[in-house]
This record gives C-alpha cells, structure tokens and sequence, in this order.
C-alpha cells in the first residue's frame, strides 16, 4: 500500500474494520462490535458527532487524490465566500506550518484569519491587501 | 374562506405557510428573486411568480413587484411571514386598497406598535409596566445624557424605528453617551431610514419573556402563554422555550403578563397574531419592551405547547372567522425548545458560512419537528438571513425536552458548510442552562468561558476516519457519478488501484 492518509494533517494508518456505503457519500462501519455512520463532503469527514479534514497522497501514481488538499503537499488556499483582503501575513518562499495563519479576509463585516492546512512553503500570492475577492478564487497556494 | 394565498416571503417561513395552506385546501403561491429560482419553497408552492434581482430591495421588498404577482395569480390574500414587508403599515395599506386581505393587524396597529415610543405609550395607556425610558425620540446624545443621569447607568439606546437589534446600544458611562449615541443614530438611518433614537434604562441580568397574542376581527383576544427568549447573541435570539423556566415557577406570573398583553394589544386595537415582549426579574417583576406585529419566528415552541396551528388561526382569522376558543381553553402542556440553526461557525467567531449543501440528514423520531427551507445540492444565497432551519422539539417536561434535543442535534448533519449545531450541544450541556438560570447575557459569558470546540478526538476515531477516506478515495466519485458508476467498472477500478 503505497498511500499515505491525512486526517487533520497527520498520517494515520487506516483501522481495520466493515465498512460499506450505503448511501452515495455516507458510510456504515462496523468496527469490533460497534456501530458507526461516517459522512464525507468535499475533504471532510463526519463521523462519532466529530468533523475531520482528509487528504491522500499516492506516492506510486504520483497523482493527488481529487480529495487531497496536496499531492507533494500542494494546498490552495481559496476564498470560501466574496469578501475583501485585510492583510497578508507571509511572502512567498516563507516556510510556514499546519494553522499558521496566513492571511485575513473580511466578508459580511466579519473578519476571518484564513490558516495554513499543514506545513509547507508558500510559492504563490495572488492577493494583496484591499483586493476584492469572489468566492473560490485562488488566494495562497502551498507547497 | 379564501382559494389562493400568495406569501410574501422565502426560506422555511414560506414553507411552513405553504403547508398550512395545502392542508386547508388553499392554493399557494410563492414568490422569488433571481437568486432563489431553485429555493425550496419556489419547488413546493403550488405557482410561484418571480418578483425581480437576488436584492431584497429590488424583489422581498418591493410591494408593486409582489402586488403585480398577486393580481396576475388572482390571489385573495398575502401573508407576509415575518421579516420583510411583515412589519410595514405601507404594504398593509397597499395589499387592502388593491383589494386583497392582508393576512396580519390592521394597518393601524402596525403604525402604532412600529414606532417603539409610541409603542410605549400605547401600552403604557392600556396600564402595562414600562421600563423607565424617553417618552420620545431624541435627536442629539445631550437629551439622552439627561435622561440616564437622572435614571443611572447602565441605559440602553435604541432605534425609534427598531428592530432585529438594529441601532442598540448599551452605554454604561457618561463619557461613551455621545459616540454611541452617533454610532446607534447612523445605523438606524442607515437601517430604517429614520435615525430618531430613545433612551431606556437598562435592567440587568433581566430575562426575555414574551407573550403571544391573538385577536379576531369581532374583539375576542387571548394569549397563548409565555415563550422565554433570553439566549441571545447580539441582540438575536438563538434559543427559544415554552414555558419559561421563570413563569412556570412564579404563581400567577403567567396570567399576570398574559393580563398585561392583552391591555396593550387592546389599546392598540389588535387582531390577528402579536407578542408583546417584557423584560422580566428573578422576582417576577416585567416591563413591557414592544410588540411584534407578526407571527414571530419561534411561534413553533407556541404550537407545540398548545397543541395550535398559528398559520391556520391567522387565516382563518384574516377570513372574518371569530377566534375557535375562549382564554379558558388555552393549556399549555408539556415543554417545547427551538434552536435556530444558522450557516455560521461557532469555533471561528460565527463567522458565516454560506455555500453549497453537500450532505443533509434531518433529524426526526418522537417529539421532533424541523422547520427547514434547505436542501442537499443548493447553495446559500449570501444575499439573505443565514438561518438554515429551525429545530423544534416537546416532551413532557423541559429536562426531557433537553435530552430529546440534544438527541436531534445529534442526528443532524449538514454537510458542505458550517453550522451552529455545535453551539447548541454546548448551551443544552451547560448546568446553568439546565437549571433555567438565564438572563440576556447569558449566552455572552458562556462563550466568554473555553467551550473547546476541538476537543482531541480517540485515536480510534482517527483510524476510522482513515479508513473511510481510503474508501472514498477508491470509489472516487468525481470522475463519473456514483448513480449511473456500474458496481462492476468500481469492482474493476478498485482492483486496479489496490
């Protein structure tokens, strides 16, 4: 098994244990016993009433995951909704790691500090401070 | 009794009217900006007339829009939700004189009760306690200054023309008065288009109490009992019960603010639904605050208590129908909590969080009732109001009602975007709430403490979490969708990545 699985930015080893989907999206595990009911939207899981942040890497296809917030660590910071750039916290080549902030962007009179998803380093801006951005644009990618 | 209702509004309100509406035989008709053509109530009302762009100013609020959609439908009535035009005396006005029956109070009595000073004095007249305030509005901070020198710090500002927390502003020294007062004054212009602004004391640690009131057109009134409001945030109210813990433990307190409600609403010559809402003490003293011209958001924790249809009795009402039951017949029975859900992220400061709904699953099972307007695949409008849906549960007792709650949100998930759920488990925990112990500020000083909203999770959570990711990851949906995927070409693609 040549991947590596992500939840919350850390490598974990799979358990092992039933698991079937019984809805597109939602899973049934059954594990030592006991019942449990997984959802999965984009790159987050729900499952135990808790939410996780999955990505995997394929280091034999060289190719990322359409789930993965990175193959070779790649990360594209996007703007969830339209909103304006407060301030940019780094430059590009700095190193950064996992909830490092990196850049503050303002939405519905509501600041919200945007963070790093894991370590890694910063080769791109594409904002600058009192641009507007539109929901899903490409803000800060990681490397 | 009328044949087709066109309603005014969107979301879950327009839904919750548009099932009223089917069960009484009653075509619905919906109406809808740009933005809200796939919204749920559009799919479910029976017609539905589009009324101009995503901006409320230009379509929810534009009243030669919505009477056009009422004429060319050939509807009756229109009934306006709450929010919007709901509160306007203006669309009252206009829905009657081009001959449709406005489903709410008379025109008037929205007049009256929409301007909060004269609010006041209309309640005041019919003999209801008020909070010591200005009898008027005022237009520079030096006429407030005098008031809360004479009355004492802390006072409230607010907005004449207020509402929806809008223009409010809690000022506890002399020195912060003026720029407060600018700030509350500008808001409100900006708001309500009227910056007038009066000045109240403040009581501390008070409670939210409000009672519904419901009037027919031949001078029967009655309340329907107390819904306590005090969890709020800014000034919004997120949690709401019936009974209150206070009233139900204070002898004749019930009856004595129900008593009060209908003095004011009687003065204001009232039909239809109304709450008056008070501000409420340990010591069972109240004040009377203002009246909502409307059926409220949380009418839902009402009806379960009293076992009523508010949309139905506001038709029937609006019809010509004389009120079904007399005071003596109203009981509340058991206890009913609504909590409003909202796309907004309680572990990052609430910031909102509109966008596509990838995953839903409502809870249901005994005692629980979702008021929802939402569905998997559709995208939050930014344009509107965050609020998602509406969760409501009874039970027999209110320490019953909790646990059923909690199990409701436990079985409520909303994939894609952010939600409040996670708010709710930790206010239904937290041993203040249980023990009924709230005023206003509650919520504040909750969220004040370390509520860690990321807890660690077991390390056998995490290994699940892997395991579902690899299978994800294996089924890999995006590259045909999973409907139409044969089990076979999975199996065989599958094999391939293995």
């Amino acid at each position: 098994m040549s991947r590596v699985i992500r939840i919350n930015g850390e490598a974990i080893e799979p358990a092992q244990a039933e698991i079937v989907e019984t809805e597109p999206n939602v899973y049934s595990i059954l594990a030592h016993g006991k019942s449990y009911e997984a959802r999965v939207s984009g790159n987050e899981i729900s499952i135990g009433g808790r939410l996780f942040t999955f990505e995997i890497e394929d280091s034999r296809q060289w190719k990322r995951s359409t789930h993965a917030a990175g193959a070779h660590g790649r990360a594209s910071i996007t703007a969830a909704m339209p909103g304006k750039i407060v301030r940019v916290s780094v430059s590009v080549g700095d190193d950064v790691v996992a909830d490092q902030g990196l850049l503050v962007i303002e939405a519905m009179k509501m600041q919200n500090e945007l963070k790093s998803p894991r370590d890694g380093r910063v080769t791109a801006i594409e904002v600058k401070e009192n641009d507007s951005v539109n929901a899903g644009a490409l803000l800060i990618t990681i490397e | 009794m009328f044949s087709k209702v066109l309603i005014a509004n969107r979301g879950e309100i327009a839904l919750r009217i548009i099932r009223t509406l089917r069960e009484m035989g009653i075509r619905s008709v919906a109406v809808y900006s740009d933005i809200d053509r796939p919204a749920l109530h559009v799919r479910k009302a029976d017609e539905a007339a589009h009324i101009g762009p995503a901006a409320s100013s230009e379509s929810y609020l534009n009243i030669d829009r919505i009477l056009d959609a009422a004429r060319t439908h050939g509807v009756e009535a229109i009934h306006p939700g709450y929010g919007f035009l709901s509160e306007n005396a203006d669309f009252a006005q206009a829905c009657e004189d081009a001959g449709f029956t406005f489903i709410g109070p008379s025109p008037r009595s929205i007049a009256l009760m929409g301007s909060k000073t004269e609010a006041r004095r209309v309640a005041k007249s019919g003999g209801a306690p008020i909070v010591p305030g200005t009898e008027s509005g005022l237009t520079s901070a030096i006429e407030a200054s005098a008031f809360a020198r004479e009355a004492g710090f802390p006072v409230m500002l607010k907005a004449v023309a207020g509402g929806g927390g809008k223009g409010m502003r809690r000022v506890d020294r002399g020195e912060d008065l003026s720029s407060a007062f600018d700030a509350a004054s500008s808001e409100a212009a900006r708001a309500f288009g009227d910056g007038r602004i009066y000045v109240e004391k403040l009581i501390e640690n008070a409670r939210h109490i409000e009672i519904q009131v419901f009037g027919d057109k031949h001078g029967n009134l009655v309340h329907l009992g107390e819904r306590e409001c005090s969890v709020q945030r800014r000034h919004q109210k997120v949690i709401e019960e019936s009974p209150s813990p206070l009233v139900a433990r204070m002898p004749g307190m019930r009856e004595r603010m129900g008593e009060a409600a209908l003095r004011a609403a009687r003065a204001a010559g009232y039909h239809n639904a109304g709450t008056v809402e008070f501000l409420a003490d340990n010591s069972g003293s109240f004040y009377f605050l203002e009246m909502n011209t409307r059926l409220q958001v949380e009418h839902p924790v009402t009806e379960l208590v009293t076992g009523l249809d508010l949309v139905r009795l506001q038709i029937e009402i609006a019809a010509g129908g004389h009120l079904p039951f007399t005071q003596d017949q109203v009981a509340l029975r058991g206890a009913a909590i609504e909590c409003r859900i909202y796309a907004e992220d309680p572990a990052n400061n609430f910031f909102p969080s509109p966008g596509r709904i990838e995953q839903l699953s409502e809870p249901g099972g005994p005692g629980v009732r979702v008021d929802s307007g939402i569905y998997p695949g559709w995208t939050v409008p930014l344009e509107y109001d965050p609020m998602l849906s509406k969760l409501i549960v009874w039970s027999e007792t209110r320490e019953h009602a909790i646990e059923r709650m909690l199990r409701a949100l436990g079985e409520y998930h909303v994939g894609g975007i952010k939600s409040n759920i996670p708010l709710f488990q930790a206010i239904l925990n937290d041993p203040a709430f249980r023990a009924g112990d709230l005023h206003t500020g509650y919520l504040d000083q909750l969220l004040k403490t370390d509520l860690n909203w990321n807890p660690k999770p077991p390390p056998e959570l995490l290994r699940l979490a892997a395991l579902v990711a690899l299978k994800q990851s294996r089924a890999d949906r995006t590259e045909l969708p999973a409907s139409v995927e044969s089990r076979w070409l999975r199996a065989g693609r599958e094999d391939l990545l293995r």
